[in-house]
């Protein structure tokens, strides 16, 4: 069990942040100052794509080049993207539930990890909390500002300028954030999965207050992201020592993790909670949802201990084809007070 | 030979030296005095003489290259306004698409429809001036080389070259001279530009031959790549910050803008100045025409300013960007995609491509697969095969008849222009709007939109790699411009000074062939230094033009005869190494023997 002082500003994947361009070799006696360096090597740290395009990413961590093909590496929490940043009025960092009458500013980095320049294009939608994400449930206005635009180079990554996020009366207290990023010549699949497409993004978490010792609960919807039919999986389980070590640093906090008992997972079903267990399964229509409850016991948590909770979803064509799966995850952070 | 705007900022550095030197009672000759205060009274004349190199350039050798420029500056002007109108098109079907109800939507969208019929007609004859624009570009012919490459005798030779490869000190010492005999002071700013251009080619030439792998003579396009990526490094910096003057960066322009034209003293003074340093010897039977070649110099620096990056695609206002993402599959945009979408990203390449990828932590050096210049070309061709494509959906799904479910794969625009400019009935319109058309439609409209703005990108791109115009300050972190301004490192095995390329077309690439005898070294530069190095001391050179560059104008900048510049001639290519004098071939050889036999020129020798 560590603790670190909170991170007060996000680590770059870039050792020179592209807003202020390093100075090097610069001199206070000189008559110049040398503003001339092309923006700061970038994500790759050096490395690139041989090919001659771009290559979008929303980075999930510092030095991310966008390979989605293996898991995130252990740290790096899935449902909570390092590139998505959602900052109270006067800048300071912000994470869980929106307060009304406030708007917020949300960034989104975006990195490019090919060789060429891209005129990206970056928008933001807000959800319901949700493990898995898709039409028809994807929201915008009036909570959410436009589709920003940057010039991305190769081997940087940049930032867009704030969009703002102000909740209305019927904008849920915590809602979800994915950011897709897109090009021309380098377009997201369609999935809605920042799991396994580099141009997807997301910060789908809830934040539960439990009383020491007590149980806390948190809801979700189960969507169904393919445009079929489908076999949806919803796994729960207690976050892993990694991520919760990155949690603490952003927090501040000892972290904790949980027994493997001490979490389940339920469907409500108007109003009726069924047994919760730590994976159910559920048929869903295209697009369809239901909404699920979570349930996390605080045994063994100290007060002003920090842990998690990750919900993962998997869903399967219920027609067969196994090559094309939807994935989702959500996150719960639990705080005993 | 540098670029303007690296001669810009070479000029500022030794200006602002001087004026160190001054204030530190260093210097109180009183010529040098006297050169100050011209400096600072009229700085254009100093600017223009920053860049005698290129003024003489234009007197013959540069025609070509202007005359491309002019040309693809109309073809620039037609897509631009070819992309403004498919915008005005996007925003009045937004627009309508937003509030279908309102009292003018129809009448809005027929007009649209409309404009959009008239694009289909203008893309073909607009493609084909691009291709006939190519075609004139292939073979490159556009830059001259040196001709000493093929052992032409001076007499044959353009100004140009014999300015940088024969009596540089000396024409630059004559300039002051008779300068200074004419008491002007617009003439003395002059002349300390024209020192100014001397030491800054003789420091940053070898600057841009050490990144491009050899000399000019031998590398004219990737010398070419290298001169405007160091330009574009200086255009984007902000050198003069903190200096006491408002630094000109740009060609001055004197006489009327309607008529520009040099002064009479001027033109006077440096025909003077060619008449007496190039007095004996094989000589171009005329002198250069300065007169002719300024007003040259100042529509070059027009046209290398009139290609501004084209701003990108809107986003899909955010309305109709909503009701798309809720409601649109990919198979309604697109019925050729897959019924379910991918999951994921495409594979990243894992075949043989893995081999040469140098992995993290290598140098961002190593180079992208372009090796040819037309791979540039064949990239925008690839969109101008994409174009038309998107251009029928477009139509398609703004009204197309009931008997047809999907846009027709193929087909002429010209033919589908005269369906698209029927306007539309109200129940037709009403069909489309409520339906999933128009929103298919505002999707395929904003791809044609993303798809122009790639291809007039890319045409671009194609106009920077052959060196006709700059590179914007993004684009320096490609690697094929990044080379330039930052020299690589040992671990890439670049050699100098290699051989010219057995393919021309392949200078993209560092050269890897045979290297020239006998061997030479570029510059006192290293890995990883950017252009400042050689303007400054103090960012990793062991030699610049702000400190040993001023040392070698000191003295004629005091008038005394110990002048070096009255006694040696170094070449302003940096032809074989840094501070290399003015050189031929030794008699009855060659340019092209390996190795060379050079035989340095003796002070008056041409």
């Amino acid at each position: 069990m560590k603790t670190q002082a909170p991170e007060k500003e996000k680590r770059k994947p870039d050792d020179h942040p592209p807003e202020r361009p390093p100075k090097h070799g610069a001199r206070t006696e000189d008559p110049f100052a040398v503003d001339r360096e092309p923006r700061g090597r970038g994500p790759t740290d050096g490395r690139s794509d041989t090919s001659t395009r771009s290559k979008l990413l929303i980075p999930y961590y510092p030095k991310d080049v966008g390979d989605r093909t293996e898991p995130f590496p252990p740290g790096v929490i899935s449902w909570l993207c390092e590139g998505i940043q959602i900052l109270m009025p006067d800048g300071t960092p912000h994470l869980g539930k929106l307060d009304r009458g406030v708007t917020y500013k949300v960034r989104v980095d975006v990195s490019n990890a090919g060789s060429r320049l891209a005129s990206a294009e970056v928008a933001v939608y807000w959800a319901d909390p949700s493990a898995g994400f898709g039409p028809p449930h994807l929201r915008r206005k009036p909570e959410l500002g436009p589709s920003r635009t940057l010039s991305a180079a190769p081997g940087t990554t940049d930032r867009t300028t704030t969009i703002n996020l102000a909740p209305t009366a019927t904008t849920p207290d915590h809602i979800c954030l994915i950011a897709v990023v897109s090009a021309f010549d380098d377009s997201p699949s369609g999935s809605w999965n920042p799991l396994a497409d580099r141009h997807y993004a997301q910060h789908n978490v809830d934040i539960v207050h439990v009383d020491q010792g007590g149980i806390g609960t948190f809801w979700f919807f189960a969507t169904n992201p393919l445009p079929e039919a489908a076999t949806l999986t919803i796994r729960i389980h207690p976050t892993s020592a990694e991520a919760l070590h990155t949690l603490s640093r952003r927090f501040g906090a000892d972290w904790r993790e949980l027994r493997s008992g001490a979490v389940g997972v339920a469907l409500s079903d108007r109003g009726r909670l069924e047994r919760a267990d730590s994976e159910l399964e559920i048929e869903l229509g295209a697009g369809e949802r239901r909404l699920c409850q979570g349930l996390v016991s605080a045994e063994g948590l100290r007060r002003g201990e920090v842990s998690a909770v990750t919900v993962e979803m998997i869903a399967m064509p219920a027609r067969g084809a196994t090559e094309t799966v939807g994935r989702g995850s959500f996150g719960a952070i639990v705080f005993t007070d | 030979m540098l670029d303007l705007y690296a001669h810009f900022a070479a000029l500022e550095v030794l200006r602002v030296r001087l004026k160190r030197e001054f204030v530190s009672g260093s210097l109180t000759a009183a010529s040098a005095v006297e050169t100050l205060k011209a400096i600072e009274s009229t700085y254009p004349f100093a600017v223009l003489g920053s860049v005698v190199d290129h003024l003489i350039a234009h007197a013959g050798p540069s025609d070509a290259e202007v005359d491309r420029l002019q040309k693809a500056h109309a073809l620039a002007v037609d897509v631009r306004a070819f992309l403004n109108d498919l915008r005005d098109v996007r925003t009045a079907i937004e627009n309508v698409a937003r509030n279908p109800k309102a009292a003018n939507a129809l009448a809005d969208y027929n007009a649209a429809r409309a404009a959009l019929a008239d694009l289909y007609l203008r893309y073909d004859p607009l493609v084909a001036r691009l291709q006939a624009f190519v075609w004139q570009l292939h073979p490159l012919r556009h830059l001259t080389q040196h001709p000493v490459s093929t052992d032409q005798p001076t007499g044959a030779w353009p100004w140009r070259d014999l300015f940088l490869s024969r009596r540089t000190g000396a024409f630059a010492a004559e300039v002051m001279k008779l300068a200074r005999a004419s008491g002007r002071p617009e003439a003395i700013a002059f002349a300390f530009g024209v020192g100014a251009s001397y030491v800054g080619n003789i420091f940053g030439s070898s600057y841009l031959t050490h990144g491009v792998g050899g000399p000019r003579r031998s590398h004219v396009y990737r010398d070419r790549l290298a001169s405007y990526s160091v330009g574009a490094w200086f255009r984007h910096g902000q050198l003069a910050e903190g200096a006491d003057f408002d630094p000109i960066r740009r060609v001055p322009l004197f006489g009327s803008p309607q008529n520009p034209a040099l002064p009479p003293w001027l033109t006077a003074l440096l025909k003077k100045a060619f008449s007496n340093v190039y007095a004996s010897g094989d000589l171009p039977a005329v002198l250069p025409d300065v007169e002719a070649a300024y007003v040259q110099l100042l529509e070059h620096w027009r046209l290398l300013h009139s290609f501004p990056p084209l701003a990108p695609a809107e986003p899909i206002d955010d309305t109709l960007d909503l009701a798309i993402v809720n409601t649109l599959t990919p198979q309604d945009k697109d019925p050729d995609e897959p019924t379910t979408p991918r999951d994921g990203p495409e594979p990243e390449p894992d075949g043989p491509e893995r081999l040469f990828d140098p992995g993290p932590g290598s140098p961002p050096w190593f180079m992208e697969k372009h090796e040819d210049w037309l791979d540039y070309v064949k990239e925008a061709c690839l969109d101008l095969l994409f174009l038309p494509i998107f251009l029928i959906r477009v139509g398609f799904w703004l009204g197309h008849d009931a008997n047809e479910n999907e846009p027709p794969k193929s087909g002429g625009l010209a033919s589908r222009a005269s369906k698209l400019s029927t306007p539309l009935t109200q129940s037709e319109f009403d069909a489309v709007m409520g339906g999933k058309d128009i929103l298919i439609a505002v999707v395929w409209l904003h791809h044609l939109d993303a798809g122009l703005h790639h291809f007039a990108t890319a045409c671009l791109k194609v106009l920077k790699v052959v060196g006709l115009i700059y590179p914007e300050r993004e684009d320096l972190l490609e690697p094929t411009y990044r080379q330039f301004v930052v020299l690589p490192p040992a671990s890439l095995g670049v050699q100098w000074p290699s051989l010219p390329p057995a393919d021309p077309a392949l200078f993209l690439q560092p050269p890897a062939g045979s290297l020239e005898a006998p061997a030479t070294s570029p510059s006192t530069l290293g890995p990883g230094h950017k252009p400042i190095a050689f303007l400054m001391t103090g960012f990793g050179g062991s030699a610049s033009v702000m400190s040993e560059g001023f040392d070698l104008l000191l003295d004629e900048l005091r008038d005394l005869p110990s002048s070096p510049l009255r006694s040696s001639n170094l070449n302003l290519d940096a032809d074989r190494g840094h501070l290399a004098a003015c050189w031929t071939p030794a008699a009855g050889t060659s340019v092209t023997d390996n190795p060379q036999s050079p035989v340095v020129l003796s002070y008056g020798d041409v």
